[in-house]
């Protein structure tokens, strides 16, 4: 099963723990998928090039915490439900730009871990 | 007392190679020596934090649309941390991201892995730049999906749940900016149990 589109998705079990949740073009005007802002001062959108330059800098900052031991997690079977989104346009990006319907396109079973 | 600000940057130049991205840890939050050891690198950094400054907006709101509790219980861990850290409160004005993770991974090929360090319900962001033109999924092993993720894509993830790979990519540079938080922070915060099972 491939997501290649523009449509976001959203991948759930049936008890209602999400998955995975894609958003192609998420900083771009690019498909179905758009996250604007009427704010002026949002609209310098980050982009590829504009991180490639930045990038160039070689500085960055993350924080680091101890790591975490591998302790096993159990196996369990899932039940999965694939939705698809779409995103709205947003005057105040603040608020919900976001609409996930219920609209359930496909379901299958697989093994995950938790 | 139990992380540090560390060096968040991997550069691999083509071809491609893998850096080492173990992480050495002194047991105490401090600043990273390539970002402070001199004024120009800390003012680019700086520069550059305050230029993810929508996209790490965009990623707050994203987690919060598609997981509100989590987005709240990472809100409390933000707060509590800021509180406790007055490195992360001072970086947290330049940063609104309220992931504490985040990388900068160039032309980084991951292989099948979960991020064993993120706690059980947290989620890890996966968002890509760079001019490689296909190729480059995300691919879930165990779900056998495999998701678009090219320069602008974002995906959101149950790193520690789901095992996960990047596939190669064709047409350019590849920018991988990977979000995460760890359970480590959370339990020096004490609220280790809003993210686990």
């Amino acid at each position: 099963m491939v997501w290649d589109d523009d449509t976001p998705r959203k991948l759930i079990s049936e008890d209602g723990f999400n998955l995975v949740a894609s958003f192609p073009g998420f900083t771009s005007q690019r498909g179905t998928v758009c996250f604007l802002s009427s704010n002026p001062n949002h609209t310098d959108d980050v982009n590829s090039r504009h991180i490639s330059q930045i990038a160039s800098s070689n500085t960055a900052l993350m924080f680091t915490p101890i790591r975490e031991s591998r302790r096993p997690v159990p196996t369990k079977q899932a039940h999965i439900s694939i939705y698809l989104g779409k995103c709205l346009e947003k005057s105040d990006w603040s608020k919900d730009g976001l609409a996930l319907d219920k609209r359930c396109i496909y379901n299958y079973s697989t093994s995950i871990f938790f | 007392m139990v992380w540090h600000w560390t060096r968040g940057v991997y550069i691999i130049i083509l071809p491609l190679s893998f850096s080492d991205n173990r992480i050495k840890h002194k047991g105490e939050v401090v600043p990273s020596p390539e970002t402070f050891k001199t004024g120009g690198a800390f003012s680019r950094t700086a520069e550059l934090y305050q230029k993810f400054d929508f996209l790490s907006k965009k990623i707050n709101e994203t987690t919060q649309l598609v997981d509100p509790k989590f987005f709240d219980a990472l809100t409390q861990l933000h707060q509590k941390a800021k509180a406790k850290h007055p490195s992360l409160a001072a970086w947290a004005g330049v940063d609104p991201l309220l992931f504490e993770g985040r990388e900068l991974l160039l032309n980084r090929i991951s292989g099948r892995h979960r991020d064993s360090q993120d706690p059980k319900l947290a989620y890890a962001g996966l968002y890509a730049a760079g001019n490689f033109t296909s190729g480059g999924h995300l691919f879930f092993p165990q779900l056998n999906l495999r998701v678009r993720l090219l320069p602008g894509d974002f995906v959101l993830l149950r790193g520690r749940v789901l095992e996960h790979q990047i596939e190669a990519w064709e047409g350019g540079q590849r920018i991988s900016i990977p979000h995460f938080t760890h359970t480590s922070l959370w339990r020096d915060c004490g609220l280790e149990q809003l993210v686990d099972i």
